[in-house]
């Protein structure tokens, strides 16, 4: 433990960092363990262990592992031996702040409403502690609470710098060259304010800095420009004054010494330096996969800006020369991991796929045609390299180990590379390092840093002339921070840069104005710069743009890639630009972007990204919804379950009833990319999305949510959505009053139920009805048998005896005789599918006597036939005269359904009791009708018992078995799907 | 499929036009059971309505139709048919004219249960009154049967059959969307 028992001080304005004894200690490199930390220590009071799983690892692996773990990294940082300060119990963790300095407490414990009696010394040391902003660079796309805590304290904060410089800055006002420093910090953090802009400007005018007002003015104009032109005209005209007042003209003013740096000579492909070992120990990966044609993988781990992407590139080449095919990409964290991204790059585009029956077999075909495509020169061996993995999205990792799999007799040495320190924080890549490791060979290659002589060389070839000696020992080895250093200390020997990340600001506040601002929206796009895009962004003309970006490549911020596009030099370089904007400034360029590229039908992933970081809540929640769907379209599931989450989030901040239908979109996304048997949570949602559409008259949002409820409850029907909405609206739409809206709807679902027809379209009608009725105090005997043949169907023989007992009950108190009849049948049937005789024969009793007193039709026949099997399958009389006499009625009367029925139970009782020959004429009777019906559980149950019949009577029972089978492949009643396997199961006959 | 036969005694008076409005009601569940309707008629009373399905079972009409009065009012029962004079049922609706139905005993030449359908071999029956017998249709149990014909009117019909009660005569359409 670092320097136990000295004092703690944690620092969240700006980079987090943690100091003992004002010493930084080294942070652990997961980020979701730093934020952690800092999340505890702001909020200063204990949270429950499940909201901190919630925050923080939204997609569950192991929440509650994972939260235990980043706990013991940071006591190991913070606690000392005698006094804890991560407080832990079963239930709830907290950090005690009373024995450490955190600064944003501090600042916080100010008067921010009477900062004019505070003094100048101490507002100026709450000035000193905002070294950025707060938890700068500490973002983390995937956990939406924790970033919408983050936003809300960083605008907070920021508005709270602003007042505090603002008083500053007025308090020296017979002091300009003090006051310029807090104007020059107050338009930095409040960045739009028309006034602290003005005033910064009259400062540098003040001072005698007219070259730098002038840069200052064109950026803040086009900045302004953004908020509207009112905004931009009051600058111009307030800069036109301060000129006048200063007694200069505006225009032809010649540069001044010393105003543009002097850039770097244009740079070259840096020569390959050092890493001897780790680049010998690549090509032997390449080697045994060539020797033993078989996949063989490496990781290149190592910290940021130690050089693995340089590494990889220079394997790359080298594999090249020697013939092996290279397919390489990377994956990016402000894209928020976007499904498929480095294999996109690899491949240039993923391939087209026919549309499967279900998700899986899709997928199963995506993954097919990418493996054919990755495969193609068979003989040619292959290298893949997929760089920055610490932000590969999980479809991607999957696809990766699908396509090793498939790779049979072919030469494929993969690459990845990653930030060490980041791999925990992206469960998905370490479980699929998991599996690769025990699947293949796998070597680990850790970067270390650089030799001395080799910073030095390196330092060289790009023809810096400034202190080499110091630069190697400021950069501890890290190329990266040594090349930015040589170019800083090239243009400006006496700085001193605290970090890379100072570093990049302060040259980018070097650059000339145009170049400096396409950089800027640069790194609001993304990592990869389309000089399409950003054009009509920064507003420059043609000849101005080209300009700046041939200024930008000087400079070595950006090199020129393939297919014409940019990419910063390096991501660390990306994130310092992007760092260093001020969140309102970011907030405004993300929502331009999103707007353009809404405007240009851009990928909707990117518009979502863009959209919620710019705060329009209801465009981001469409692109989530578009971009949620598309991923489904790709089965990148794990990707849309995230869409579908964060979408969520935007669309509770919407107006109702938006806010209800974009939900419903979104659960329709979580369901097509969520297990069925893990929808409960969906399912409550759903109900209750249902209501509130009832509430707002959107009745067909509401039937949105019964047929997605429906398909949850049920196996999908057969039937197209088409057709089921076409019924469900010639339903709704014949019928007045939602008490006869709930008839019509019992009425359906009972109708689909008893033909076993689209049983999820029943289902939703029963949910759809029950809802209705609970609304209006009506009541159908329909719902509840209709429920109750469902749960018989699904085997749910409680439920649906009870719901039987129910529909019979509110049948007689309705005097509907014939719905009550059918509401017996239905527990007999059940009671006889059950075996119980003795029920079955007292319900039978009772139908015979019921069917006496309704119409004539088929209803007395059945009762009597099933009256007389379940006499004779308790007495074992013999004696089947009566059933005779009832099926013979029964076939008379035409119901092929209760033939079935009647027929099926009695072939059952025959062959129990040895009487083949009659329980066989019964059966095929009992096959031809339901096959007239086409109804599947009447035929699979019918040809179980031919199935039976050839058994015992020692005849072939292939025929039947192979008609069952086809049968048993799709959906059948649960009580009829028993007897079918058991039928399929038995041992083959002698023939 | 079989053909079905459908009646109904109503209480009050039933004109053709309200039958017809009132089982397109029921055309969902008609759909649902795979019921298709072909001929719908009224008798001369109005007190009887009679329609021809054709359907899986009689069980599968008894479910299906529902407008027409109390479920104790209704009798449904699968006919076998035999069509005359170079009809079929594939030649549906057999006529531009109307139809008419009657509801009798069986002919004699039905009565047996051996005797089956085996295409037009009956006689054709046109007396040149401009009636004609296009089929009959016999209950399985061969106690009840219905004569569709296209006939001018139901005095023409009356000459066939000769004297019919006005509760067993049918003004009849076929079935039209």
């Amino acid at each position: 433990m670092e320097k136990e028992g000295a004092p703690l001080e944690l620092r969240l304005l700006g980079e987090l960092e943690v100091l003992r004894a004002d010493v930084r200690v080294e942070l652990p490199p997961s980020r979701k363990t730093r934020a952690l930390l800092a999340y505890l220590a702001a909020t200063g009071r204990p949270h429950r262990r499940e909201r901190l799983c919630t925050i923080f690892w939204e997609i569950p692996d192991d929440p509650r592992g994972s939260l235990r773990w980043s706990l013991s990294r940071l006591r190991a940082i913070v606690d000392d031996s005698d006094a804890p300060r991560i407080i832990a119990d079963r239930d709830t963790v907290a950090f005690d702040i009373t024995r450490c300095r955190v600064d944003v407490l501090a600042v916080r414990a100010l008067d921010a409403k009477r900062l004019d009696r505070i003094s100048t010394p101490l507002l100026a040391e709450a000035a000193d502690r905002f070294r950025g902003e707060f938890l700068e660079d500490l973002d983390l796309p995937r956990s939406h609470d924790f970033q919408s805590w983050c936003a809300a304290e960083r605008e907070d904060l920021r508005r709270l710098n602003a007042r505090i410089l603002a008083e500053l800055r007025r308090r020296h006002d017979a002091d300009p060259e003090t006051a310029l420093t807090y104007a020059r910090r107050l338009v930095h953090a409040d960045p739009f304010n028309e006034d602290a802009r003005a005033d910064f400007l009259r400062l540098l005018m003040r001072t005698g800095r007219r070259q730098e007002a002038e840069s200052q003015f064109e950026s803040a104009e086009r900045l302004f420009r953004e908020l509207g032109e009112d905004s931009a005209d009051r600058l111009r005209r307030l800069w036109r004054s301060e000129r006048v007042a200063a007694g200069t003209r505006a225009a032809g003013l010649p540069p001044g010494p010393g105003t543009e740096p002097a850039p770097s000579p244009a740079p070259s492909p840096l020569p390959f330096i050092g890493r001897a070992e780790a680049i010998r120990e690549l090509i032997d990966v390449v080697d045994q996969a060539i020797g033993t044609l078989k996949p063989h993988l490496a990781t290149v781990l190592g910290e940021p800006g130690i050089g693995k992407s340089r590494l990889v590139a220079e394997l790359a080449g080298q594999a090249r020369g020697r013939g092996v095919r290279v397919l390489a990409g990377r994956s990016y964290d402000t894209r928020l991991g976007a499904a498929y991204a480095p294999w996109i790059e690899a491949l240039g585009e993923l391939p087209e796929v026919e549309a499967a029956a279900d998700a899986d077999r899709g997928r199963q075909r995506l993954f097919a045609a990418i493996a054919s495509k990755v495969s193609e020169n068979g003989r040619t061996p292959l290298l893949l390299i997929f760089d920055d993995i610490q932000w590969m999205d999980g479809a991607s990792g999957d696809l990766l180990q699908f396509v090793l799999r498939s790779l049979h007799g072919m030469a494929v040495a993969v690459i990845l590379a990653a930030r060490e320190g980041e791999l925990p924080d992206n469960p998905a890549v370490t479980a699929m390092l998991r599996s690769l490791r025990r699947d293949h060979p796998l070597r680990e290659i850790r970067l270390a840093p650089l030799e001395a002589k080799d910073i030095e060389l390196l330092v060289r070839t790009t023809g810096c002339e400034a202190d080499i000696p110091r630069i190697v020992s400021l950069s501890g080895g890290n190329p990266l921070y040594a090349l930015e250093l040589s170019r800083s200390l090239a243009e400006q020997p006496e700085i001193l840069p605290h970090s890379l990340k100072e570093l990049v600001r302060d040259r980018l506040e070097r650059l000339p104005a145009d170049a400096a601002e396409i950089l800027r929206w640069a790194s609001v796009l993304g990592p990869g710069l389309d000089p399409g895009l950003i054009e009509p962004l920064c507003a420059l003309g043609p000849d101005q743009f080209v300009r700046a970006l041939e200024s930008l490549e000087r400079h070595g911020m950006l090199y020129p890639e393939r297919g014409g596009g940019y990419a910063f030099s390096h991501g660390l370089v990306h994130q310092a630009v992007y760092t260093g904007l001020s969140e309102p400034r970011r907030r405004l360029m993300h929502l331009k972007i999103a707007r353009l590229m809404r405007a240009k039908g851009t990928d909707p992933l990117l518009v979502a990204h863009h959209a919620t970081a710019g705060g329009d809540t209801e465009m981001a929640v469409m692109a989530c919804i578009e971009a949620g769907r598309q991923a489904l379209r790709l089965f990148a599931h794990d990707h849309a379950l995230l869409l579908a989450r964060r979408g969520r989030h935007y669309a509770d901040d919407l107006p109702e009833p938006t806010r209800c239908e974009r939900l419903i979109d979104l659960a329709g996304i979580e369901l097509g990319a969520s297990p069925l048997d893990d929808a409960g949570d969906i399912s409550a949602r759903l109900e209750q999305l249902a209501e509130t559409a009832l509430d707002h008259g959107r009745a067909e949002c509401a039937w949105r949510c019964y047929k997605m409820l429906a398909d949850i409850r049920w196996a999908k029907g057969a039937w197209s959505d088409a057709r089921r909405d076409t019924l469900h609206s010639e339903l709704v739409s014949r019928v007045a009053g939602d008490g006869e809206r709930v008839v019509a709807l019992a009425e359906a679902a009972r109708c689909l139920a008893m033909l076993e027809r689209d049983l999820d379209t029943a289902g939703a009608l029963v949910i759809e009805a029950e809802q209705l009725a609970r609304r209006n105090g009506a009541t159908s005997t329909a719902i509840a048998d209709a429920a109750g043949l469902l749960a018989a169907y699904r085997g749910q023989v409680d439920e649906a005896r009870q719901q039987f007992r129910l529909a019979r009950l509110l049948a007689r108190q309705q005097g509907d005789r014939l719905s009550e009849f059918l509401a017996l049948e239905h527990l007999a049937t059940l009671e006889i599918e059950q075996e119980n005789w003795t029920a079955a024969c007292a319900l039978s009793a009772e139908l015979m006597a019921l069917a006496a007193r309704i119409r004539p039709g088929s209803e007395q026949p059945f009762a009597e036939a099933l009256h007389a099997i379940c006499c004779e399958a308790r007495s074992q009389s013999g004696d089947l005269a009566a059933f005779d006499r009832a099926m013979n009625a029964l076939r008379s009367a035409d119901s092929k359904h209760r033939i079935t029925f009647a027929a099926v139970i009695a072939a059952q009782v025959l062959l129990d009791r040895g009487l083949i020959a009659p329980a066989r004429r019964l059966a095929e009777e009992a096959l031809e009708a339901s096959t007239a019906l086409n109804r599947r559980s009447g035929q699979a149950w019918a040809l179980a018992m031919l199935v039976e019949v050839a058994y015992r009577t020692g005849e072939d029972k292939r025929p039947w078995q192979d008609r069952l089978r086809l049968l048993a492949d799709g959906t059948l009643a649960e009580a009829v799907r028993r007897r079918a396997g058991a039928a399929l199961a038995e041992p083959a006959a002698a023939t | 499929m079989v053909p079905v036969i459908f009646e109904t005694e109503q209480a009050i008076p039933l004109r053709i036009e309200d039958l017809l409005s009132q089982e397109k009601e029921d055309r969902w569940c008609l759909d649902l059971y795979e019921c298709t309707p072909l001929v719908h008629g009224v008798s001369a009373s109005g007190l009887r309505a009679l329609c021809l399905y054709e359907a899986p079972d009689a069980e599968a009409v008894r479910r299906a139709v529902r407008h027409l009065g109390a479920p104790d009012n209704l009798r449904a029962w699968t006919a076998a048919s035999f069509y005359r004079d170079g009809f079929t049922r594939r030649d549906w609706p057999w006529t531009d004219g109307p139809l008419a139905i009657s509801r009798h005993e069986p002919p004699a030449e039905f009565q047996s249960p051996d005797v089956r359908p085996a295409g037009t071999e009956a006689e054709p029956l046109s007396p040149g009154n401009g009636a004609i017998v296009i089929a009959d249709f016999v209950s399985l149990d061969r106690t009840r049967a219905i004569r569709l014909y296209a006939a001018p009117d139901l005095e023409a019909v009356r000459q066939i059959s000769g004297p019919l009660s006005r509760h067993d005569l049918f003004a009849a359409v076929p079935h039209s969307d």
